[in-house]
Parts: C-alpha cells; sequence; structure tokens
C-alpha cells in the first residue's frame, strides 16, 4: 500500500509539474526579428557622382558655358547675399523684368563707372561679341578699335555715357532674361543592386500597409547630396519603374551633406529597386553665385554633385528560419 | 545573414537532453557509482543488462529553457521573436551561455567482489557522447538589437567515443581506507568542433561590413570531402563518411579514494575521465572560414573595373586545411564528497562538490543529499544542487537490489516545473541515470551495517 501511494505521488507530483505552455511541439518561428519597434536600421543603397559634362542645358550647353557670359552682365556686388555669399536669383532673371533693370543692371552700371576692370571686360564682351550695336553711338570705330573707344567715351563723355549705358542695359537684359539654364534631366540606369535576397527579405517582409496609421514597420529611401556648384538646385529624383519620388529638395551651393529627405518605399519598391530601375534626376537652377566659379582647379570629369542614397528600415527585421 | 540563424539554430540543436548526476552519488547499490569514484562499489556484483544496464543523460549549463522560449497567447516563441523585448531577452542571459552534455550508454558491465566481499573488480564497455555550446551574449545582443559589435567566443564541440573499462578497487589501513582504479581504453568514433573568435559587425548608413574568422574540424573515420571546384570551399552538406573502424585512439584513468574519517562520516574523493585520445590524420577534415563582406552600395556611373560582390555571408563555407594528428584531452572531472550516517546507517547526510572542465569554461556543482536506506535493499536519496552558485535543481533517486535483480533511477525532472517532452523550464540542470542489472556472486562487506550471516561466502 505504501509503494502504490508512494509511486501515485511521484506520478501526481510529475503530471503537476507539466507545463503546456512550454509544449515544444507548438514552438512557432514566424516572427523571428532582429530588433525591435524601437529599431532603426541604415543601410547604404547607391552613389551617383555626377561630373560637369553631365550637367547640360536642353541646349545642350554646359553649366559652366551658361554662367560665362552672364557672370560679365551681372554686377560684382550684387544685392542678394546668403551665407554662401552674394547671388543672383536665376529663375527671376528670367522671368522678373524688373528684378533685372530695377536690381541689377543699375548696378552693373555703376561699377562701370567705378570699376575700370568690369569696364574692360564688358568692352572685350561687347567687342567680341556686340561690336555691331554700338555703330550708330560709336560711328567710324572698327572692331578692332572698338574695346578703346568705348572705354574713353564712357569715361570720358557722359552725355555719350548714358547712350552707350543704355545699350549696355539693353544687351544685358535680353542675355539675361533669355539665359539657357532649362537643364536636361539627368538619368543613370542601374543594372542591378548586389544585395542579397536574405537582406532584402529582411528589410522589405514585415512592412506595415501604406494605409496603417501610425505604422512602426517602415522602410524609406533616403540621402544627402554633396553639391560642389555654385549653383543652388532644386532636384527631385525619381525612380522608374517604382513610382517612388523625392518631394522637390533645395540643394545649397558649395556645400556638402545636403539632406534629400525620406520617402517611403513599399517592399515592391525595395524588390524593383534591386533589380534595376532608372533614376532620373530633374535640375532647377535656384541661385547663382557668381565669382564663386566653376572651379577651375577642378576637372572636367572630377565629380561635381554627389548624391549618397540609403535606406532606413524603422522597426525589427524580420526572418523566418 | 540567413547563416548566421542556421548556425545558432544548429549549435542549440546540437544540445539535446543528455554528466554525472549528482543525485545518483550517494545512492548505495547502484552499479553505475562506481562511475563517480572508483573506489565506489555497489553492494553486490552484477551483470548489467545491455544498454538498459547503466544510462546516464545529463544536460548542464548556465541557461534553461525559458531563456529562450517564451509563451505568448498560446503561442510559444523564441527570444528572437518581435513579441519578445530586447530588455525581456536579454536580461536573462549571462556572458556566455553554456550549455553541456554528457550521455553515456552502458553497452556491457560485469563487476564481483572477491573472497573477501571487499576488493572489488568490474570490467563495463559503455559510448560516451560529450558536446557543449557556448553561445556568448554579444551575439545575442547583434540578434536583438540588430547591435553592431564584435562577437568572439561562439564555438560547438562534441565527440563520441567507446570506452572499455577495468575498474579495481580494494581496502587499506585497516579497512579505513579504499582506493579505486579504473583504466580505460578508448576507440574515437567521432568528433566535430566549429569556433568564431572573431564576428565582427558594423552596420553604418554608408558601409555594412561583416568580418568573420572560424575553424572547424571533424574527424570520423572514412571522411573526405570535395570542395566546391568553382570556389573551392565546402560545407558540411559536402562531408561524405564511410565509418568502419574508430578514428582514434586513447587511454584515460579514474583514481579515487573513500576514506573513513570517522566510523560514520566517510570522505571521499575522485578524479574522472583524466586521459585523452589522438585522433588521427587520415579521418580528419578542417576548414577555416575567413570572410570579409562589406556592401557600400553601387557607384553610378560604374567605371566596370571593380564589380561589387553580393553581400551574403558564407560564414559556414570553409577552405581546406591541412589535415594533422590531433591529442585532445577528454572532459576530466573532480568529484569530492562527505556523508555521515545517522540512526545506525539508515540515514546518509551527503554533500557533493564537483567541477567539471568543458571545452569552454569549467561548471561547478555542489550538491546537498539525504539519503534514506532502512534495508540494504532500498536506497532513496533526494538532493538539492546549487549549479555555479545558484540555486537549481532538486533531484529524487531510488535504488532496488533485492537478490534478483538491480534498479536504479534517479532524476531531478521529477519535481520540477518541464515541458511535456520532460525539458525543464527553469531549471539549468537535467540530469536522468537508469541502470538495470542482475546481481551476481557475492554481497559486500564494506558497509558493517549490512552483513549478514546468511551471506554467501
Amino acid at each position: 500500500m505504501k509503494k502504490l501511494f508512494f509511486v501515485l505521488l511521484c506520478g501526481a507530483c510529475a503530471t503537476a509539474c507539466v507545463d503546456n505552455d512550454y509544449d515544444l511541439g507548438k514552438v512557432d518561428t514566424d516572427n523571428i526579428a532582429i530588433g525591435d519597434e524601437t529599431s532603426c536600421f541604415e543601410a547604404p543603397l547607391a552613389e551617383i557622382s555626377v561630373s560637369m559634362t553631365e550637367i547640360n542645358s536642353d541646349n545642350n550647353i554646359r553649366i559652366d558655358e551658361i554662367f560665362n557670359e552672364a557672370d560679365i552682365w551681372l554686377p560684382t556686388q550684387l544685392p542678394d547675399q546668403d551665407d554662401n555669399g552674394r547671388f543672383v536669383y536665376v529663375q527671376r532673371l528670367l522671368n522678373d523684368q524688373a528684378y533685372r533693370n530695377d536690381n541689377l543692371l543699375p548696378l552693373l552700371i555703376d561699377e562701370m563707372v567705378t570699376n575700370p576692370d568690369k569696364l574692360d571686360k564688358v568692352a572685350d564682351l561687347l567687342q567680341a561679341k556686340y561690336y555691331t550695336s554700338f555703330s550708330e553711338l560709336l560711328p567710324g570705330v572698327s572692331q578692332q578699335e572698338f574695346k578703346s573707344a568705348f572705354v574713353t567715351v564712357f569715361s570720358t563723355n557722359e552725355t555719350l555715357r548714358e547712350l552707350l549705358a543704355a545699350q549696355v542695359r539693353t544687351l544685358a537684359n535680353d542675355y539675361l532674361a533669355t539665359l539657357d539654364v532649362n537643364m536636361d534631366d539627368l538619368s543613370y540606369a542601374i543594372d542591378r543592386i548586389d544585395l542579397s535576397d536574405d537582406v532584402i527579405n529582411m528589410l522589405a517582409d514585415n512592412l506595415d500597409p501604406a494605409e496603417t496609421p501610425d505604422p512602426k514597420n517602415t522602410l524609406h529611401l533616403a540621402g544627402s547630396i554633396d553639391n560642389r556648384l555654385p549653383v543652388t538646385l532644386q532636384i527631385s529624383p525619381s525612380f522608374p519603374p517604382t513610382q517612388v519620388i523625392f518631394t522637390p529638395t533645395t540643394i545649397a551651393a558649395n556645400t556638402d551633406a545636403n539632406e534629400l529627405p525620406e520617402t517611403r518605399l513599399q517592399a515592391d519598391d525595395l524588390r524593383t529597386i534591386v533589380r534595376g530601375i532608372t533614376v532620373n534626376i530633374p535640375l532647377v537652377l535656384e541661385k547663382y553665385y557668381p565669382g564663386k566659379g566653376f572651379g577651375d582647379s577642378l576637372s572636367e570629369e572630377e565629380s561635381q554633385v554627389v548624391i549618397h542614397l540609403h535606406l532606413i528600415k524603422r522597426g525589427a527585421l524580420k526572418f523566418d528560419l | 545573414m540567413k547563416k548566421i540563424y542556421l548556425l545558432l539554430a544548429s549549435l542549440l540543436l546540437t544540445t539535446a537532453l543528455a554528466a554525472q548526476n549528482p543525485t545518483a552519488y550517494f545512492m548505495e547499490g547502484s552499479t553505475m557509482r562506481s562511475q563517480f569514484n572508483p573506489a565506489f562499489a555497489p553492494l553486490r556484483g552484477y551483470i548489467n543488462i545491455p544498454v538498459l544496464g547503466g544510462m546516464d543523460l545529463s544536460l548542464n549549463g548556465n541557461v534553461a529553457l525559458d531563456n529562450f522560449l517564451y509563451p505568448r497567447n498560446g503561442r510559444l516563441v523564441t527570444l528572437l521573436d518581435s513579441s519578445v523585448s530586447s530588455a525581456e531577452a536579454l536580461g536573462t542571459l549571462k556572458k556566455n551561455n553554456l550549455l553541456g552534455i554528457d550521455a553515456r550508454v552502458n553497452i556491457f558491465g560485469i563487476g564481483k567482489f572477491t573472497k573477501n566481499h571487499k576488493n572489488f573488480w568490474s570490467f563495463d564497455m559503455a559510448l560516451r557522447l560529450n558536446e557543449d555550446t557556448n553561445l556568448p551574449l554579444s551575439l545575442f545582443e547583434f540578434l536583438k538589437r540588430g547591435q553592431e559589435g564584435s562577437i568572439a567566443n561562439v564555438g560547438v564541440s562534441t565527440e563520441s567515443y567507446l570506452e572499455a573499462a577495468f575498474n579495481y578497487s580494494f581496502p587499506l589501513l585497516n579497512d579505513r581506507l579504499y582506493v579505486g582504479i579504473r583504466g580505460k581504453f578508448l576507440a574515437g568514433l567521432a568528433r566535430a568542433s566549429v569556433h568564431y573568435d572573431q564576428f565582427d559587425v558594423s552596420l553604418q548608413p554608408d558601409r555594412w561590413a561583416v568580418t568573420t574568422r572560424g575553424t572547424m574540424e571533424i574527424t570520423a573515420d572514412g571522411t573526405s570531402v570535395t570542395p566546391n571546384p568553382e570556389t573551392g570551399t565546402f560545407e558540411v552538406n559536402d562531408l561524405n563518411f564511410k565509418p568502419r573502424k574508430p578514428a582514434g585512439y586513447g587511454f584515460a584513468v579514474d583514481l579515487g579514494a573513500t576514506y573513513d574519517i570517522l566510523p560514520n562520516l566517510q570522505a571521499s574523493l575522485a578524479v574522472t575521465d583524466l586521459g585523452f585520445i589522438n585522433w588521427s590524420k587520415k579521418g580528419t577534415v578542417a576548414g577555416v572560414s575567413t570572410q570579409q563582406t562589406e556592401f557600400t552600395g553601387v557607384t553610378i556611373p560604374d567605371d566596370g573595373s571593380d564589380p561589387t560582390p553580393d553581400f551574403d555571408l558564407e560564414m559556414l563555407k570553409f577552405n581546406q586545411t591541412e589535415s594533422k594528428n590531433l591529442s585532445r584531452m577528454l572532459r576530466a572531472s573532480i568529484n569530492a564528497g562527505v556523508e555521515y550516517e545517522v540512526w545506525k546507517h539508515r540515514v546518509g547526510i551527503g554533500l557533493l562538490y564537483t567541477a567539471r572542465f568543458w571545452e569552454y569554461t569549467t561548471m561547478h556543482n555542489l550538491t546537498g543529499s539525504v539519503n534514506f536506506h532502512p534495508v540494504r535493499w532500498f536506497t532513496l536519496t533526494g538532493s538539492y544542487s546549487f549549479l555555479n552558485n545558484r540555486g537549481s535543481s532538486v533531484g529524487l533517486g531510488l535504488n532496488l537490489c533485492p537478490g534478483w535483480i538491480n534498479f536504479f533511477l534517479a532524476t531531478d525532472l521529477l519535481v520540477t516545473r518541464h515541458t511535456p517532452q520532460w525539458v525543464p523550464i527553469s531549471q539549468s540542470a537535467a540530469n536522468v541515470t537508469l541502470g538495470i542489472g542482475i546481481p551476481l556472486g557475492r554481497r559486500s562487506h564494506r558497509i558493517a551495517a549490512y552483513v549478514r550471516e546468511g551471506d554467501r561466502k
């Protein structure tokens, strides 16, 4: 009887200690994850280097050539200034006559009166390109004699100076109003991005649907741009065939690490991107900083704009065993 | 990245249930007791029933099942599940998370007392399996938090061998001192080790990089490998095994003694598994895996001169290295015990200290034990063990040795919370010792209280 009791006691004890919550036959490995809701992972994706030779107007004029003549027509002391220096609003040059005639060109004429170097540069340009426009104001002056005559008359003859200045204003206005700054879109084809399927799945497998309010698991494309050009740009890269597009973003001149705001990706977007895409980058010139130059020291092939793209994964990385 | 999980899973899976069960140490009459200390002897000679004659499965470590599995809304999930917070998962883990297995299966065993009923000899053949794994906390920090850093000392080591042992114990100093020695001839069946001493992960916005350095060695007769002709590397799947004979031979000894300090107070000390196996070069395949992978994104326009490699971890792919003969020490143990008998040898109170030298660490175990043996053919033992200075397990043991059978069972699984599959949940140790034999020959006269006039001469 005692033995039976002992056996029953052991059996009862053993049974009582079974915890069915830990049934090893029901281990669930479907939601294996690295990190948690608060995690944030960033992964490099692409680096796009744009050289001077690739930044052209839609008439195929290189960006530095576009501004060569504009540098002469624009006064050295521009009325607008920011941390980068004195600048002109490129789009207002094209579309705002008052801006040109009232803000800029009077300063040009004043500088021609007070600054012999500026007068000399303008006279060189007129001699080379606009000699015929002054045939009535300076009759009998040959092209070879033009610069000397123009400088002498502009400096000494106040009556004629006004007439010459008016013609200069007209020529400058015409040039600046038609500045060839409608830029060709930059376009690059990426055959594929060498991230393994494992990595892609970890990034893309557990994303919250687009309509989820206050999503925790999201994927974003973000980046930064190094801009060595003396031009402030507005860009909005897109990545066909995906619908992914960055909102138009202003990229400051002569500044590294301009931030590209995050744009959200869905899983299909990422899978498409790594299989191969085209990167289209429309450029709009916003500000031009004369005198900052297009870098004589920089070779034509040297990158003027470098776009760094990376992925940001918020929330855990998903992995199925 | 998937390879990391496969490695982790394989390390964990190889650690199944399986040392020496401290509950059985003071269990008089158990034929397996001499495995703790060759100076010990059962209460009578025996011949074991093959396989069932003595099985000892032990799992020891410093982590338990509930460090890795968590119930969540009717599901049982791993610590890597998204529903388990980093703080919860990592809070219970140690700097080095150790799991070790010892398994011993007696194939054949026979033992007898000599004419004086005190000198005892035995011969046993047994299959032995040892395995130990180390998973450092930094590995889980990476997996759980995605936290970059340097991970080192990840590895698993296992070996299996046949043991043929002859044991002899005898009294000295007017029976106060018993000395025992067991000589073991060892035939190595197989061994394997995979160890990563470097696993550096960098997860920067402009650069993902992984640097790994690992080694692997597998020894078994007829082992060969055919590396991939394109890459020159091999994986575990590429190994071929055609075992026909042992892949190594060795020798070991167990040394032990018991000393009666007082008539009712006995101290015991033993060193077991002091020896080595020399694994042959012929059956060894060795490899090294050195990976340096980084991804910095694609460069556009691509000058085409430097193709970007796939960011794919191939840390389980190895370049074959020259094999060589290798001598490996066994996992030795030190067992030191003291037992005080009261009530005319009906109740014993014991204390046991065990140190076991693993590949990655030394595990210490202190066990307190109360042993009831109201009659000489029956022993009931209860024990409580402290593993590595922390409370761990309650064990129960039973030994029955009437005239026709010798049966013993000891485990610390009975009163612990366990899974339906009998795996302890919160306890970091699991021990099961079981044996059935047939009594044979003379009874022991080592314990005066058990000597009867009717015992066979």
